[in-house]
């Protein structure tokens, strides 16, 4: 048939009026020469029609004078491309995989009429390689979702789109997430459909959404053009699904029975007597999804629900110190239970063939209960009662998105509304809060220090128990202690301690134009707005008005942490409730080209600008930061100039947002205010004493002279201790916090859909925002360590340089795989806007710079420098008749241990502040390995209808390396230790295990050396980070079995 | 073409436009405070007698700032007067009398960064020690510099002490935070960008600005009793112990610090050592030599002062303002 070309444009604007031409609104481009298979010469006016299910309808170009077509914007998906013209034949070319943000080139042939007489369909693969950015990372689609064990689930049991970032290279998980390119998590920005589900108080991940409802997630773990910003780290942008012309969907069980999941290995509290392991009792989530028309071609929905579930048992112990023999009969169980449900529902309107507009609504909310142990003795103590975590979060959004002149002109507008509420260390189980005069929120916490307590003093045991634990076998050392020198042994009875509840809110605003000009090759010239107000609103107080500490003489109490000011000297009022919201606004925007200079290079440049104003809880501008210009510029060139490879080189520099937690704790001010107490003063039975008698008589109040908790024997209050009063001073030249990055690479298709890669990539740290004091916490400022008026401090370094090679067989003929090795090196002496050591999580206000006395021996090896990763995924689909299949999916994840370092406790700050040597200087924790397996059967009825039955293995042959160990080489109060020219330091500390050594670290509080008897015996054992309650060793093995209808 | 150049230029003026709207924000100003201590110099106007020969004095100072007030009130104390308040048998001082109390006249600086006192500034007015002594601190004329360009600060003030029967006028001049030095290097060490950044071989500066051109004013120059506040915790004498050359140790009471200038292994206890005993240059207690360790006497309480100096600004006040 022979059609001319006009004919083909009229028919092109009647498929645009008939509304079958739909309006794409992806970033994925399409990009290719069309030449002539006789004479090799470009052939212009040939129409290319893309078609595919993520289109609601086609997408059609004509090629140009050069040949060169491009389809831009287009949604993610697997496209068929056709091409006609007259007197050529008609073409057409199927199974072109494009990726969120990514450029395919797809270079064809076509051949002239008088050749052959049928259309041709080439079978060879098209290519694979992104053509059109330097972007380093994966893009997880559900071939991997689908084929490859590696999700775990989230606390709730939610499988969520985060964790979908674990399989790309230069991705480790920490403490808190997923930290991409030697960053931690926080740093990170996450996006869902382009909004952001970032913890406006900290910068984590605030909603999680199951795997099922995401059709994508864009991983970037660098190199990432203007549009994106605000990130320290890397960008996670998920994209879920939406609804088209046919009802699809499915109904899904999952489900990991705790019968199946070992306990994690013991973890010795640091010579306590206490004893906690956990262990899987069952998780499981299902839910169903479900999209299609409800106008056809105008309107679609897609909703979907699932509710999770994850039960897991804690068991507290007792072990007997002086045996290392566990006591039969002192098991105590309880349940942890989470729940979460999660929901998105979303509404697709195609007003017109250039306009379109979608309405979702996603989020999840969770709950946690973990009961108390219910044994405490209340003869010496007062019991605590457990803990609930209530959270939800909810993302609202609105985008319209519209086409001009014939699509050359695309505008996005959306708006998004983000909330949340949440109670980040939880609250009472009694269901007493902030301001109830009752239950555990009206009694102190109290923290019991004294070495003399055994648990069986503390906890109501059996005779047997109690008769195992009372004889003193050594000394006066009981063979059950409950309270300790190392970290871990300090005792909490009383009341619930530390309350908050936090209402989040983000508004989002954004505008993005896109236009597509041709002019000395193709530009996808991009420039967009956005703005974003989050407020932070926290109520918290401590249970009882105050949390108390015993002193380690066992008979003085301090204060240790209550919200209360001074009026004069000693004179103190107690604030009984804290109650603020600080807030933030940001201005972006940024303009980029991505420019294919005549088909042969790429140039993408861009140039992005931010403004972040925080303010303080009284609505006062706290903080600006202010002009931050992120250059963004890199190169590609195809050097087949088939699609088939690339080199690239990128440079960019990134410009991290603040987190409001800062503008909570600093800015708005946190006035804190505590006396010492001394005998007769006596709470341990009720802490409530704290507040009367004895406690409350000033004639026993210790002096600050006495207090070795401060050096201000000369200050005016002979016995009050206060801190952050007022606002924190802020650096006039305050610079925001920045990152260079400069990367190279190249990568080319070595087979069909078997590519190759190999990225070198470094950065580093330009300004670092941390708060600092001059003069040992008496007043602090934020700055830049090292610059402006923080130049006495050391510069805040992270210097990060990584090597990855990475290969990738995109699923084809039933199987793919991907493999990649990284080698990395990360050394500083500020890990990012978390401190793993002691899990703070205080972006821009950690204390990592705050005192002069913590600044030695910082700079080292920092706590995300695995030097090797390995990653290792394959799957492989066996088909066996018409209409069943089975899936085999292989994992193996590999990486080298972290560096450990001898901790100390500071004076002020606690433990684990000092570092007594060089960061590192105490070796690693060895390499970790992990191995899934995937097993799955299908039977497919028909091409959309099916049932999927799926084992997935996690860590299938229970490996337990050591991930975690105690840091704290002494509890005591201790300075770091300068080693001379040619001293082997670890000798002078008596970290050789060398006989009648005498340590020479000197003590803070006295002066004196450190007694060895005060080394934590536990040191470099494996133990749960601060915080954390099974992190020692790798999660043990755990089955998922789950079934699943699609339609 | 034409079409598309007109977009390409309305895109521009676009950005351009929003860009353009952007504007740079001042970081807030600092709040007047008055948080960490201070070495104060005192320069003697008139009097006679011991008061008059005070060099200066560690003050420490206190802010209250109730969350909302207005203003800030704030509290003074020099060691020498809480030295004599808080040790030993004597009379109990009205504690409430002990520092000298003033409010800043805002919360916030003038314009030139100055935070004054406004009311009345409540003296230091005690009876303390034993025997009895009233001991008087008026202070006057107070002003702070909390400009946002010096993060360490500097007041200046007329004080009026009277002890007893003895009264004495300075003029005093105080910097903060306190710094200890052996040279002026150690104060300040001027890097490329004019401020006082790390001295040769050291990590961290000092922490002052280089606006106040600091100096180390030598100990030389201060009273003993002064400069005790400053130095590095030592650990205690003990006996049967091996000591270096150079070792420090505290001992004897009320305490000394004591440096062994000749190397060895000090008495055991059932020897009955006691260790270094005595101050000045000839060691009271007639034991130099314990065991074969020698000791010289460094300084009174349980530091070494292991430098000679103190920081001090070197331009008065006024100069600061220019």
């Amino acid at each position: 048939m022979r059609v001319t070309t006009r004919l083909y444009r009229a028919l092109l604007i009647m498929g645009m009026l008939a509304s079958s031409v739909a309006l794409a609104q992806g970033s994925s481009v399409i990009t290719g020469t069309v030449t002539d298979a006789a004479t090799g010469k470009p052939v212009p006016d040939v129409v290319v029609t893309a078609k595919s299910p993520a289109l609601q309808g086609e997408e059609v170009v004509v090629t140009d004078a050069a040949g060169l077509y491009r389809l831009a914007q287009l949604p993610s998906g697997e496209y068929i491309i056709k091409l006609e013209k007259e007197s050529y034949k008609p073409f057409s070319r199927a199974e072109i995989t494009v990726r969120t943000d990514r450029t395919v080139r797809v270079n064809i042939q076509v051949q002239p009429e008088a050749v052959q007489s049928e259309q041709i369909v080439v079978v060879a693969r098209p290519p694979t390689v992104d053509v059109g950015s330097t972007t380093t990372g994966i893009v997880v689609g559900k071939e991997f979702i689908n084929n490859i064990a590696f999700i775990r689930p989230s606390p709730t049991g939610v499988r969520s789109f985060e964790s979908l970032a674990s399989v790309a290279p230069q991705v480790a998980s920490d403490r808190y997430g997923f930290g991409m390119s030697g960053a931690t998590s926080p740093e990170n920005r996450i996006l869902v459909d382009g909004i952001s589900v970032n913890d406006p108080g900290y910068g984590t991940n605030a909603t999680s959404l199951p795997v099922d409802f995401i059709q994508e997630a864009n991983v970037i773990t660098g190199s990432y053009m203007a549009e994106y910003g605000r990130a320290g780290g890397g960008v996670i942008n998920a994209i879920t699904k939406s609804g088209s012309n046919e009802f699809h969907g499915s109904v899904f069980s999952n489900y990991t029975p705790g019968l199946l999941s070992p306990t994690s290995p013991a973890v010795p509290a640091g010579g306590s007597a206490r004893v906690v392991t956990t262990k899987v009792w069952n998780i499981a989530d299902f839910g169903a999804e479900l999209g299609g028309p409800i106008l056809k071609d105008r309107l679609w929905f897609y909703v979907g629900v699932s509710p999770s579930f994850s039960r897991n048992q804690r068991t507290q112990y007792l072990n007997n110190v002086l045996t290392l023999s566990r006591i039969d009969g002192s098991d105590v169980s309880v349940f942890d239970d989470r729940r979460s449900l999660s929901y998105i529902a979303k509404l697709t309107f195609l007003a017109n063939a250039d306009n379109n507009i979608s309405l979702s609504v996603a989020g999840n909310a969770n709950d946690r209960h973990l009961p108390a142990y219910g044994n405490q003795n209340t003869n010496v103590v007062s019991p605590v009662g457990g803990t609930v975590w209530p959270n939800s979060s909810l993302n609202a959004s609105l985008k319209y998105s519209g086409g001009f002149l014939d699509k050359h002109l695309l505008v996005d507008v959306q708006g998004g509304w983000f909330h949340q509420v949440t109670a980040p260390v939880g609250m009472p189980d009694d269901g007493t809060g902030i301001g109830s005069t009752t239950g555990n929120a009206s009694l102190p916490s109290l923290a019991l220090w004294d070495q003399g307590l055994s648990m069986v003093d503390v906890e109501n045991y059996s005779p047997s128990v109690v008769a195992a634990c009372g004889a003193a076998a050594v000394g006066a050392k009981r063979a059950c202690p409950a309270t300790t020198t190392s970290s871990a042994g300090t005792y909490f009875t009383g009341g619930f301690g530390l309350m908050e509840t936090v209402v989040n809110d983000r508004f989002t605003g954004r505008a993005n134009l896109t236009y597509l000009l041709a002019a000395l090759g193709h530009h996808v010239f991009k420039a967009g707005i956005d703005f974003e107000r989050a407020t932070y609103g926290i109520n918290k107080q401590q249970s009882g008005g105050v949390s108390i500490q015993q002193q380690q003489d066992g008979v003085s109490y301090l204060d240790f942490r209550q919200y209360a000011y001074l009026t004069g000297p000693d004179q103190l009022v107690v604030i009984p409730k804290i109650s603020i919201t600080p807030s933030t606004n940001q201005l972006g925007g940024y303009v980029q080209d991505s420019w294919s200079v005549f088909d042969l290079v790429t140039l993408n440049v861009g140039v992005r600008y931010d403004n972040q104003l925080l303010y303080d809880g009284a609505g006062k501008l706290g903080m600006a930061l202010n002009n931050m210009w992120s250059p963004r510029i890199g190169a590609i060139y195809d050097f087949t100039n088939q699609g088939r490879s690339k080199i690239f080189a990128n440079y960019a520099r990134y410009y991290a947002a603040l987190p409001l937690d800062l503008a909570d704790r600093t800015l708005s001010g946190e006035n804190q205010a505590s006396f010492l107490r001394g005998a007769p003063c006596n709470p341990i039975k009720d802490p409530n004493l704290i507040h009367t008698g004895a406690c409350a008589d000033p004639a026993n109040y210790v002096l600050n002279e006495n207090n070795p908790f401060t050096w201000a024997a000369t200050s005016p209050s002979r016995f009050a201790q206060v801190t952050g009063s007022g606002k924190t001073a802020i650096d006039p030249n305050l610079q925001p916090e920045s990152k260079d990055e400069i990367t190279f690479g190249a990568e080319y298709e070595v087979l069909s859909d078997l590519r190759l890669g190999v990225t070198y990539t470094k950065s580093w740290m330009n300004r670092v925002i941390e708060d600092m004091s001059n003069d040992e916490a008496n007043t602090y400022f934020i700055g830049n360590p090292g610059y402006g008026i923080a130049t006495s401090f050391p510069k805040a370094t992270r210097d990060y340089d990584a090597v990855t090679v990475v290969a990738t067989k995109a699923l084809s003929d039933g199987w793919m795989a991907q493999l990649s090795y990284t080698w990395s090196y990360l050394r500083g002496n500020w890990a990012g806007f978390f401190r793993p050591e002691t899990n703070q999580l205080d972006p821009g206000i950690n204390s990592d710079f705050d005192l002069k006395s913590l600044l030695a021996n910082r700079t080292g090896p920092l706590p995300g420098d695995h030097t090797h990763f390995i990653k290792a995924y394959a799957a492989k689909e066996f088909v066996v008749g018409n209409s069943t299949s089975f899936q085999l999916g292989v994992t193996y994840e590999g990486s080298s241990g972290t560096p450990i370092s001898y901790l100390g406790r500071h004076i002020l700050y606690g433990n684990g502040e000092v570092f007594i040597l060089p960061r590192g200087a105490a070796g690693r924790t060895p390499w970790v390995h992990t191995f899934n397996l995937k097993l799955g059967f299908t039977y497919r009825i028909d091409k959309d209808l099916g049932v999927t039955f799926a084992i997935d293995g996690l860590n299938v042959f229970n490996l337990a390396a050591v991930t975690n160990v105690d840091q704290n080489y002494t509890t005591t109060r201790v300075l770091p230790y300068v080693a001379q020219a040619g001293e082997n330091p670890v000798h002078s500390i008596c970290a050789d295990g060398s006989v009648g050594c005498q340590p020479q670290v000197t003590r803070a509080d006295t002066g004196a050396k450190l007694p060895i008897a005060n080394v934590n015996a536990n040191f470099k054992n494996p133990a749960n980070s601060p915080g954390v309650a099974n992190d020692a060793y790798q999660l043990p093995m755990q089955w998922r079995f789950s079934i699943k209808f699609t339609f | 073409m034409k079409r598309q150049t007109l977009i390409a230029f309305g895109l521009a003026a676009l950005i351009g436009g929003t860009f353009g709207a952007s504007c740079s924000y001042p970081q807030p100003g600092l709040e007047c405070n008055a948080g960490a201590p201070y070495w104060a110099n005192y320069t003697l106007k008139t009097g006679s007698g011991d008061c008059s020969k005070y060099t200066g004095d560690y003050v420490e100072m206190q802010r209250y700032y109730p969350p909302g007030a207005t203003t800030a009130t704030f509290a003074v104390l020099p060691a020498r007067v809480a030295g004599a308040t808080r040790t030993g048998e004597g009379v109990i001082p009205d504690f409430t009398k002990e520092s000298a109390i003033a409010t800043f006249a805002s919360l916030t600086p003038d314009s030139k960064g100055v935070c004054s006192t406004t009311g009345t500034f409540a003296p230091t007015d005690v009876d303390a020690g034993a025997p009895e002594t009233h001991i008087k601190y008026e202070w006057s004329n107070f002003r702070l510099l909390n400009n946002a360009t010096y993060v360490s600060t500097v007041f200046t003030a007329d004080l009026a002490v009277t002890v007893d029967s003895c009264t004495a006028t300075y003029q005093v001049d105080a910097l903060g935070p306190v710094i200890a030095c052996v040279t002026d290097d150690d104060c300040c060490h001027l890097d490329s960008t004019g401020s006082c950044g790390p001295p040769e071989g050291a990590s961290i500066g000092s922490g002052l600005q280089a606006g106040y051109a600091p100096k180390c004013r030598q100990f030389s120059d201060i009273l003993s009793y002064e400069s005790q506040f400053f130095g590095t915790a030592v650990s205690k004498w003990k006996p049967d112990t091996a000591y270096a050359k150079g070792k420090m140790v505290y001992n004897d009471s009320p305490e000394h610090v004591y440096v062994a200038t000749v190397k060895g292994t000090s008495w055991a206890a059932d020897a009955g050592a006691t260790g270094p005993k005595g101050s000045g240059t000839g060691i009271a207690d007639g034991d130099p030599s314990d065991g074969g360790v020698a000791w010289d006497y460094v300084n009174d309480g349980t530091k070494a002062i292991d430098y000679t100096g103190i920081c001090v600004t070197s331009k008065t006040f006024d100069e600061l303002l220019k």
